[in-house]
């Protein structure tokens, strides 16, 4: 969307303009539950609106120092840790690395059904702490910097955290014989 | 670690790998078959991780109706005016129309109703019966008058 009239769309949602308000949420709600569905999994439902909920709340908080989209990804990335947190939906995988490949394990609960066999195969052998980044950075284009002001840590963390979670995505690729071998 | 562990890790994670490691790696990709299905599979995960799939049906909908917007509450809260306005705008072509048939079938009522208000005027505390009625119209008049006014306000201000 061009700047000016993403500007004329917050000002006439802070105004409270009910076609406004359908635009922004139009313009926004894919990606917003890509997120939610990315780190809430089965719970995207609620996590997405309670996203527009809070960005309704908080519109008026909003001083253009980053991107919109950025600024209401930040929302929805923050919405759906504390839905996952409140719920208790598992996202620790208790047998770690060494869970069996490609069989159903905890962490089905939070990868979502959008994913093919193979993906969700590697991404079962991610650990949990570093997968949510991986999958966010894919979401956003493989941007560094816009993930990092989304998850609120520094970009070499960021950076860290991708590069852990690669690894594990290739080892479980290796072992599971999605590739075509053993 | 194996030779083909290495080059993969180049071509999968290698942000610091010089052009000469990763022309090394691509080359091995070319020739090794383990390598190529890895590489392939790989790039498959990132096109999923990337794609953006469309919220469900009916979402956006179900947002719009959660969201406390004023708009809807603003036009509640102004009804109660209307009501007001439009009862008392009713109430004044009533009585309009009641003065003028009392007028055209009897003309002494507007002098009669003339002598009340000046008799009221000169002395508030002391009206008789006639005259009580007279100013009850009067004031009911008034109320209506204002009620129209009231009307026309809020249209003016939404
Ligand atoms: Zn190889």
């Amino acid at each position: 969307m061009p700047v000016k009239d993403e500007k004329k769309l917050i000002e006439g949602c802070k105004a409270g303009e009910q076609e406004a308000w359908r635009e922004l949420v139009e313009t926004y709600r894919d990606m917003v539950f890509a997120v939610a569905r990315r780190v809430a999994g089965p719970s995207a439902e609620d996590a997405a609106q309670e996203t527009f909920f809070r960005v309704f709340k908080s519109l008026g908080n909003f001083r253009g120092e980053s991107k919109f989209s950025t600024w209401v990804y930040r929302v929805a990335y923050n919405t759906s840790l504390d839905i996952v947190s409140k719920r208790g939906i598992v996202t620790e995988n208790p047998d770690g690395f060494e869970q069996p490949y490609g069989g159903p394990g905890p962490d089905d609960l939070t990868i979502s059904a959008e994913y093919s066999e193979a993906v969700k195969t590697a991404l079962a052998g991610i650990r949990p702490e570093y997968r949510t980044v991986l999958e966010l950075y894919y979401l956003l284009g493989k941007s560094y910097k816009e993930t990092a002001e989304i998850t609120n840590m520094p970009i070499g963390t960021v950076k860290t955290h991708l590069h852990r979670a690669k690894k594990d995505m290739l080892k479980t690729l290796r072992r599971s014989g999605v590739a075509g071998f053993h | 670690m194996n030779k083909c562990d290495e080059f993969m890790e180049i071509l999968v994670l290698g942000e610091d790998a010089t052009p000469e490691e990763k022309t090394a790696a691509e080359a091995h990709a070319a020739e090794c078959a383990e390598c190529a299905a890895l590489v392939n599979a790989f790039a498959q995960a990132e096109g999923e991780l990337a794609t953006v799939s469309e919220a469900p049906n009916g979402f956006a909908d179900r947002v719009m109706d959660q969201l406390p917007l004023p708009e809807p509450a603003r036009r509640e809260s102004w009804t109660p005016m209307w009501v007001i306005s439009g009862a008392a705008y009713a109430f004044a072509a009533v009585f309009g129309g009641l003065v003028i048939w009392l007028a055209f079938s009897d003309p002494s009522v507007i002098s009669g109703a003339v002598n009340d208000l000046t008799a009221f005027a000169a002395s508030p505390g002391a009206i008789g019966y006639s005259a009580f009625g007279t100013i009850t119209g009067v004031s009911a008049a008034v109320v209506a008058v204002a009620g129209y006014f009231a009307y026309n306000l809020v249209l003016s201000a939404e």
